[in-house]
């Protein structure tokens, strides 16, 4: 079988830019994020539920949101240890796909 | 010279080839944090099983100054050996030699090991570590090439064909492991692509480092191009040989049984899927409830992980797991996923393991992104590879197939040979909130609450078809079974299928959608 193709050049970019070779699955649960400690929506859909406040600790692993996406209630984890810094987002929101969240720092 | 010293010759003839390189090569390679090839090889199979052929190759290069260069073994080494008592052929590229670059003897050493692993019907393996293309030998080198590419397409749904990268592996030469079955990347050591970091600064201008362009990680998380990522050469090594002793030595027998055994007690079945459907879980807990010793081999785990694929035994005898993954993008299916399904089915179906599948998935992943990367030619794949396969066929449907997934996922519509589902399984043709919205719009629209009326007509839509009995009463469901009695079910119906005997026209060949 051929390779998959990637998205196409003519795709309008999303919010967060390319699908550069720099995202990574942190943990499979996690999903992508492009440095360590910001992660991203991985498809477009709802904010559901918000686990944490800025200046929250947290470990690598814990739940920070609750986001509905494709009909299922996805836990996007922590990929560090570390304080939340930044939350981009609110409860209800709905938002596409490669858009900021969380930063972990 | 008496016979004595001759055996003595001989040996001193082989010590000096088994030096490689010489010693400032290996330390290099060491430096590298990589094995030698010879190391590698004895590493990988039984101990004192190594039986090398062709060690007085030599190239018989005299252009730019290679006339009587002595590159021992001409830079990779050959034989055969078994791992865990099955025979294998392996070839492996010594780096210290001339950098491992592939010349015409280089070439003929490997295609005279990949021919006899054909005719002897015994998996192949490539360990890869070489520059590429032995410049200096020009077309002669590209030739060696073609003829490696030649035989991996010959060989390949006979053998089971496996490369491991353990180092560079550039330009031309990439195309072998791409055309095998198996694909094994170590971190920080395996360097993949087509064209190199240099290239693309030359003819793009973008400054790239050949790990991110194309180390381990890169062709396991992102390309799909690596099967396995281990973090050492040993750990690799011991990936290599947990699948050899899981698939057949080729496509007329079965793998090696084994004494069989029953799932731990701390994988309950009966515990692992919640009720609530947009609730997820990890699927390969679902496996590891199911097979013996819930010992589950994953292929490709980091590509594409929204599917689910590989190895486990049941009563012994090895079968192929395809399951689609609610922790992961809730187990869409999306061009990703469906190239890696397809190709795991076929392979499965060439080397005779049958394919359990579990399935809960809420359909083909929507987007922009999708249909234009061609997800309707990707997702077709999933649905040639079942319906091409004749090996014996499991489906077993946990809670969601809606609309195309439920048929892609080894629908008795393409001839799954036994269909089962829990009675948590909703088989519609797309979900109630989608379904209410469509039928009754001009009841939803003219109510006096509209918003209750749709709440109404979603339960309405719900009670009626989100469950497995409007399928099973049509027999497109064979039986509805407690999640208990699936381990029960499963052994049964690979005992029944074990003397399967179905067909398939005859052709020269088909045209799936690659």
């Amino acid at each position: 079988m051929s390779d998959t193709t990637k998205t196409s050049s003519k795709v309008p970019a999303e919010k967060s830019g390319d699908k550069s070779a720099k995202f990574k699955y942190i943990k499979q649960e996690n999903w992508i994020c492009v440095e360590k400690g910001t992660v991203f929506s991985f498809m477009p859909g709802t904010v559901e539920d918000i686990k944490v406040k800025e200046g929250d600790s947290v470990r690598q692993g814990d739940v920070l949101i609750i986001f509905r996406a494709m009909k299922m209630n996805n836990k996007i984890l922590s990929p560090i240890d570390g304080k939340v810094k930044s939350i981009n987002v609110k409860k209800g929101d709905n938002i596409p796909k490669n858009a900021l969240m969380v930063t972990v720092a | 010279m008496s016979e004595d010293k001759k055996v003595l010759d001989l040996k001193q003839r082989m010590e000096k080839i088994y030096g490689g390189g010489g010693a400032k090569a290996i330390e290099k390679q060491k430096a590298m944090g990589k094995l030698t090839a010879r190391e590698r090889i004895i590493a990988l199979l039984d101990k004192d099983t190594f039986q090398e052929y062709d060690i007085f190759v030599q190239h018989s290069n005299t252009d730019f100054g290679m006339q009587g260069k002595d590159l021992p073994g001409d830079g990779v080494i050959i034989g055969t050996g078994y791992i865990l008592g099955n025979p294998i052929a392996i070839y492996a590229q010594d780096f210290t030699v001339a950098g491992g670059s592939l010349g015409f003897a280089h070439a003929r050493k490997i295609t005279k090991m990949m021919d006899y692993a054909l005719n002897m019907r015994i998996p192949l393996i490539g360990i890869n570590d070489s520059g590429g293309a032995r410049i200096q030998e020009g077309v002669n080198a590209l030739a060696g090439y073609g003829e490696i590419f030649f035989r991996n397409t010959l060989s390949s749904g006979v053998i089971p064909q496996i490369s491991v990268i353990l180092g560079p592996c550039a330009g031309g030469a990439v195309y072998s492991p791409a055309l095998t079955d198996f694909v094994f990347v170590v971190d920080k050591i395996s360097k993949m692509f087509i064209t190199g970091p240099e290239v693309i600064k030359t003819v793009l201008g973008e400054d790239i480092s050949a790990e991110d362009l194309g180390g381990a990680k890169v062709h396991a998380e992102i390309s799909g191009n690596a099967h396995f990522f281990a973090e050492s050469e040993d750990e690799c090594f011991g990936q290599i040989r947990r699948l050899i002793s899981m698939i057949p030595a080729n496509n007329t027998t079965k793998a090696q049984k084994v004494v069989p055994s029953k799932p731990l007690k701390k994988y309950d079945i009966t515990k692992i899927v919640p009720s609530d459907p947009s609730e997820p879980y990890d699927v390969r807990d679902v496996i590891r409830a199911i097979v013996d010793d819930s010992d589950f081999m994953e292929v490709m785990e980091h590509f594409a992980a929204n599917a689910v694929i590989g190895f486990g035994r049941v009563n012994g005898e090895t079968v192929g797991f395809v399951c689609n993954q609610p922790l992961v993008m809730a187990g869409v299916l999306d061009c990703d996923s469906s190239d890696k399904i397809a190709r795991f089915i076929r392979f499965c179906d060439s080397f005779n393991i049958p394919i359990i599948t579990l399935e809960d998935l809420p359909g083909y992943l929507p987007g922009i992104d999708q249909e234009h990367a061609g997800v309707i030619r990707h997702g077709a794949k999933i649905l040639y590879a079942y319906s091409e396969s004749t090996v014996a066929k499991i489906t077993i449907v946990l809670r969601k197939a809606y609309g195309g997934g439920y048929i892609a996922m080894g629908s008795r519509h393409l001839r799954s040979d036994f269909v089962f589902a829990w009675p948590s399984a909703e088989i519609a043709v797309m979900g109630a909130e989608g379904a209410a919205n469509i039928i009754f719009r001009k009841e939803i629209s003219e109510a006096e609450d509209p918003k209750k009326m749709r709440e109404l007509k979603i339960q309405e839509y719900k009670d009626k078809f989100a469950n497995p009995y409007v399928a099973a009463s049509k027999g497109y469901i064979d039986a509805v079974i407690a999640p208990a009695d699936t381990r029960k079910f499963v052994e049964q119906a690979l005992s029944v299928a074990s003397t399967k005997n179905t067909g398939r026209p005859k052709k020269k060949h088909g045209l799936p959608p690659f």
